[in-house]
């Protein structure tokens, strides 16, 4: 339960809403898959590759002008925002869709080439 | 030599018979190359990707007739004075500094296929082991009677950015209140599906910003229907009530013709006037294309939807515009998002590089007007021989203004994030 809290506060840095009437049942989904994912062996190359997706819009430098930076947050963190999207905890057109086919494998490759970027 | 077996040969002209069978690139033991013709968002994008991601093992080449380019995606907000024009033009200084792209200006004439070289305009050659066409698109000015290259210069497309878009600007600026604008829509498929609409609503917005609430624009459209046209109806009728007159082929039965020196459109229903005319016709795939060989008969080239290789030569891709991306629209977001499959693509073909299962993006966000924007936006994967939408949305009408600024904003970081993307 703890680590759901501390999820919910690494959303908020984030910068997007979580809907306030966020399924429970979905929220405990996120926590339970999210443990899932942080066991798998990320495969790096591939979340680079995946990661195109995600910088047409997410830049690397600037501020976050409309859209948050997501490079150099934590795996845990960026791994429960895509589930959160993935499982409708949060709600945004274009990241709904861009999560809603990703699985455990993708979500881990791409959590784990976000985390490693530095500016 | 009939006579001679393969063994034969091979002892005759000794090593070099064998050498004869691999890539000009082992041959020599040269870097493969990989030249790109077109440097907007699909061609930039896959230089950049080539370049920084196979890390100096590619040599690779980046043809634009233009030395910086000017986006026709927010050349709408320019309109709008919502963007300067130099906030929507970039320069490819940083592909050459960051990534060692060689940048060429200047116009590709032809392409042989054969030897797998590249003609410039100058008859210079640059030779390639693997070619992206990005080229965009070409106007068919005269599939709207009485249009031309010249009457652009009256009558501007701005389907191009450029020049064109800044003498739009210009003659948006000068008109007057109770003078009218007429635009004419193209037929799908086109550049920008949502393009149209959105211009509409910034050509609104300039002139309800000055008070000229007499004028109207009237738009004649080739389609029945369009881009997100509930969202689009719905804001105009909020923002500019009485501005703008949308008709359709079954209304005005056909766009007769186009005379620009006397700013008039005539169609079967009226003669429609305006102080501005925006003519925006008929596209094809770009004249380097065609050149090429790989069209089809409708003017756009047919990719395989794993890689976007052409379906007529392994060794060439196409991106954005010019290719037949299934039911990705032709936008800028596309054509980023097929760079990057085209990119690891070339890498696996050229590298030890591993190739990943294609998947492609797209949004399209539209301003309406000062904070209402809108989007509509698909995920891509290769399905039944196409590239198919697998997962979609649009905005809805009726959505508060709060979500509405946040979408506006949201475009705005997308517009830096994909500049960042392609050009830095
Ligand atoms: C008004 C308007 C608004 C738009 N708004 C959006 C939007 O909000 N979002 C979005 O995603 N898309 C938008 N688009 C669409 C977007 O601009 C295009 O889809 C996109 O530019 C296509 O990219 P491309 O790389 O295929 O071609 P282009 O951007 O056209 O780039 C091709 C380049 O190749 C060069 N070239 C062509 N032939 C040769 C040759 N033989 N030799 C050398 N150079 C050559 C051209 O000069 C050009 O620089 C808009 C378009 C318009 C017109």
């Amino acid at each position: 339960m703890k680590l759901a809290f501390h999820a919910v506060l690494a959303l908020a840095a984030l910068n997007s809403p979580v809907l306030a009437v966020a399924d429970p049942s979905s929220i405990q989904r996120v926590g339970e898959a999210r443990e899932v994912i942080l066991g798998i062996d990320a495969d790096r190359a591939y979340g680079e590759y995946l990661a195109g997706d995600c910088v047409a819009c997410h830049r690397l430098s600037g501020e976050p002008a409309g859209i948050p930076i997501i490079h150099g947050q934590p795996v845990s963190d960026l791994i429960t925002a895509l589930l959160e999207y993935k499982l409708g905890v949060r709600t945004n057109e274009v990241m709904s869709v861009r999560t809603a086919r990703l699985g455990d494998q993708e979500i881990a490759a791409l959590a784990a080439h976000f985390a490693a970027q530095t500016k | 030599m009939s006579g001679l077996t393969r063994r034969h040969f091979g002892l005759l002209l000794g090593a070099s018979a064998s050498s004869l069978a691999l890539p000009t690139y082992l041959r020599a033991q040269e870097k493969p190359r990989v030249v790109v013709i077109g440097g907007g968002p699909g061609g930039a994008t896959v230089a950049k990707y080539v370049a920084r991601d196979s890390a100096g093992a590619i040599d690779v080449t980046l043809i634009n007739e233009t030395e910086t380019f000017t986006t026709c995606f927010f050349s709408n907000l320019y309109l709008g004075d919502f963007q300067s024009f130099d906030d929507i033009t970039h320069d490819y200084d940083k592909l050459v500094s960051n990534y060692g792209i060689k940048k060429i200006t200047g116009r590709a004439a032809s392409v042989d296929r054969e030897a797998k070289t590249v003609t410039l305009a100058d008859g210079s050659t640059v030779p390639y082991d693997r070619l992206v066409l990005a080229p965009g698109i070409d106007i068919i000015y005269d599939s709207v009677p009485g249009y031309s290259q010249e009457a652009a210069q009256i009558a501007p497309h701005a389907w191009k950015a450029g020049p064109q878009t800044q003498l739009l600007k210009e003659k948006l600026d000068a008109v007057e209140d109770g003078q009218n604008i007429v635009m004419v829509a193209p037929p799908n498929p086109f550049r920008c599906p949502p393009g149209p609409y959105e211009r509409i609503s910034m050509f609104a917005h300039v002139l309800k910003k000055k008070g000229f609430t007499r004028s109207k624009i009237f738009v004649l459209d080739y389609k029945e229907s369009f881009s997100k046209q509930a969202l689009f109806t719905e804001g105009w009728e909020a923002h500019y009530p009485g501005m703008v007159e949308w008709y359709g082929p079954d209304v005005h039965g056909g766009v007769k013709s186009v005379d620009a020196a006397a700013g008039t459109v005539e169609t079967d229903l009226d003669v429609f006037e305006g102080a501005l005319l925006n003519i925006i016709p008929s596209q094809r795939a770009g004249a380097i294309a065609v050149d090429a060989g790989v069209t089809n008969e409708a003017g756009w080239v047919p990719i395989d939807e794993n890689s976007m290789r052409s379906k007529v030569d392994d060794s060439i891709f196409v991106l954005g515009d010019a290719s037949v991306a299934g039911d990705m629209p032709k936008s800028a977001f596309s054509a980023n998002s097929q760079a990057k499959v085209a990119a690891i693509n070339i890498r696996a073909d050229l590298t030890d590089a591993r190739a990943f299962p294609a998947r492609y993006s797209n949004t399209c966000w539209s301003l309406i007007e000062t904070n209402d924007g809108v989007k509509v936006g698909a995920q891509y994967e290769p399905k039944d021989g196409k590239i198919a939408a697998v997962e979609t949305f649009i905005s809805q009408p009726g959505e508060d203004a709060d979500l509405r600024k946040a979408t506006y904003e949201e475009s705005v970081g997308w517009y830096a994030g994909i500049v960042e993307d392609v050009f830095g």
